[in-house]
């Protein structure tokens, strides 16, 4: 008789990171989660990270778009690149919908800058630097504006799907109490990362699929601010593990505020807005 | 449940802020020594550490560290030990001898390894300063900072100390494809003007204007025809 996956666990935080605070903006980050159909579907989770970029004024409504797409996925989609495909597809359509209403308006950032200026002492000609740098990059790609990176896993009776666009994390905790990242990719110099919003988003995208005989007991989904907060790779792995023990040995759901306080440390030292979510995952074999 | 949040509270082991290595690379061949020049020098970067320092404080997401090389007949740490900031305090160097640009570059090659660097860390800067042209091989001790993993990663800057600095090494230590250029300074008040433009590198370019910069967070987006590097 074959595994079967039929019950999951799922905790999220997020915190605004210290660099965000320190600039009065909002966390742009995001996280979501759709329990089951009735039918195959287990859960769907996803966490987005929403650039800071000055190209990507709308990176927090890309990042909720992210969610939005991702936990409102077809329950019969159960390949890896189709999810894919469908998750791009879908937050392109929320995009255009969204810019349609509401197109790029370069005179309202123009705007925004003069009074930044204003305060910072910054050149005129600087200002229109930027402005033309801005008008050249949304008439090239308008959804660039609501550019972010995406992580999703979905995970179904007979086996977990996940999704990743940019510098995301995505980590498995098998049951031997290994910890693996799921489709790795390997960090860009200078912290860049790919995007959603890139047109050559499918290609960008990586993805994998465990069938449930392989399911993991934990999988963790985290945007970079937690990575960033570390002197080296291996600690976001040690920490996936210490929080598949933990559950194991308490026998108790992972609680939100050890999450929130995980997020919390995170975001100061990083900087960077942390945003996490936690899936147990109990498998019948 | 207070027990259990603070027992899983250093999750993943002990987190750190990413240190950000600022390095001057100072020109103190004897030609330095007209016009005030190395006087200058020295008072711009005394006047311009608490620049540094405010600038390091706007970076919440980073710890900077300091050093300082010179060069002359030869080359040699001034600096040699990546400081914090807030505890960097300038020596004075006097001028006398040669322009060995290259061999400065390879010891700041040297000094990129890991470690004195980290594993991981934000872009380290790198401000050369000069009043004349290289006596030894530039090239070559270019070539071994941009050969080191730091190195490639490393934001250049540079500034020209009057006419007979050469702009177009200068130029070549920062990038032709950098967008930026060496800001020339002609007497003692551009020396310290310039001087505290270059502190502001370690400040977060987090959507704002900053002329120069690192990213305050890693959330920056580059597509590869990314219009803005241009």
């Amino acid at each position: 008789m074959s595994a079967r996956i039929d019950r999951v666990e799922v905790t999220t935080a997020s915190e605004t990171g210290a660099t965000h605070r320190q600039h009065q903006r909002e966390c742009e980050d995001a996280v979501g989660w759709s329990g089951a159909d009735g039918a195959a579907v287990v859960a769907t989770v996803a966490v987005a990270d929403g650039h800071s970029d000055p190209r990507c004024i709308r990176s927090k409504l890309g990042a909720d778009f992210v969610v939005a797409a991702a936990t409102a996925l077809p329950p019969e989609l159960a390949d890896a690149d189709e999810l894919a495909g469908a998750l791009i597809d879908t937050w392109r359509r929320s995009v255009d919908e969204h810019l349609a209403e509401h197109p790029l308006d370069l005179a309202s950032v123009a705007s925004d800058a003069d009074a930044d200026s204003a305060s910072a002492g910054s050149a005129d000609a600087s200002d229109r630097a930027e402005a033309a740098t801005l008008a050249e990059a949304w008439a090239t790609n308008p959804r660039i504006a609501y550019g972010a990176t995406a992580v999703l896993c979905r995970v179904r009776a007979d086996a977990i799907t996940v999704v990743r666009v940019g510098d995301g994390d995505i980590i498995a905790v098998g049951h031997d109490g290994d910890a693996d990242r799921l489709a790795a990719v390997e960090r860009q110099a200078d912290g860049a990362t790919d995007s959603i919003s890139h047109p050559d988003a499918y290609e960008l995208a990586h993805s994998a699929r465990i069938l449930a005989d392989a399911a993991p007991v934990l999988l963790v989904l985290a945007t970079d601010g937690f990575d960033n907060a570390y002197p080296n790779d291996e600690s976001m792995l040690r920490a996936a593990r210490e929080l598949a023990a933990h559950r194991r040995e308490s026998g108790q759901p992972i609680g939100a505020d050890v999450l929130s306080t995980w997020a919390r440390e995170a975001a100061d030292v990083s900087g960077d807005d942390a945003t996490v979510a936690v899936v147990w995952i109990e498998t019948k074999r | 449940m207070a027990e259990e949040v603070q027992e899983l509270r250093s999750l993943g082991g002990p987190m750190a802020r990413r240190q950000l290595h600022f390095i001057w690379i100072l020109d103190v061949s004897g030609s330095m020594r007209a016009d005030g020049k190395i006087q200058a020098l020295n008072v711009a970067i005394s006047e311009a550490l608490p620049s540094l320092r405010a600038a390091a404080q706007g970076n919440m997401s980073a710890d900077v560290l300091v050093r300082a090389a010179t060069f002359s007949t030869g080359a040699q740490w001034h600096h040699p030990e990546p400081t914090p900031v807030d505890e960097f305090r300038w020596e004075p160097v006097s001028a006398g001898g040669f322009t060995d640009m290259g061999a400065a570059l390879r010891i700041v090659a040297d000094g990129l390894q890991v470690p004195p660097m980290p594993e991981r860390g934000l872009a380290p800067v790198l401000v050369l300063v000069s009043d004349g042209q290289p006596t030894d091989d530039f090239d070559e001790g270019l070539r071994r900072v941009l050969d080191t993993t730091w190195g490639s990663r490393a934001i250049r800057l540079a500034i020209a100390i009057g006419r007979d600095a050469d702009q177009n090494v200068l130029q070549t230590f920062m990038g032709h494809d950098s967008g930026r250029h060496p800001v020339l300074a002609n007497n003692p008040e551009g020396i310290i003007a310039a001087i505290r433009w270059a502190s502001t590198a370690v400040a977060p370019t987090f959507r704002d204007n900053s002329a120069v910069g690192v990213p305050g967070d890693d959330d920056l987006f580059y597509a590869p025809d990314d219009v803005s590097s241009s």
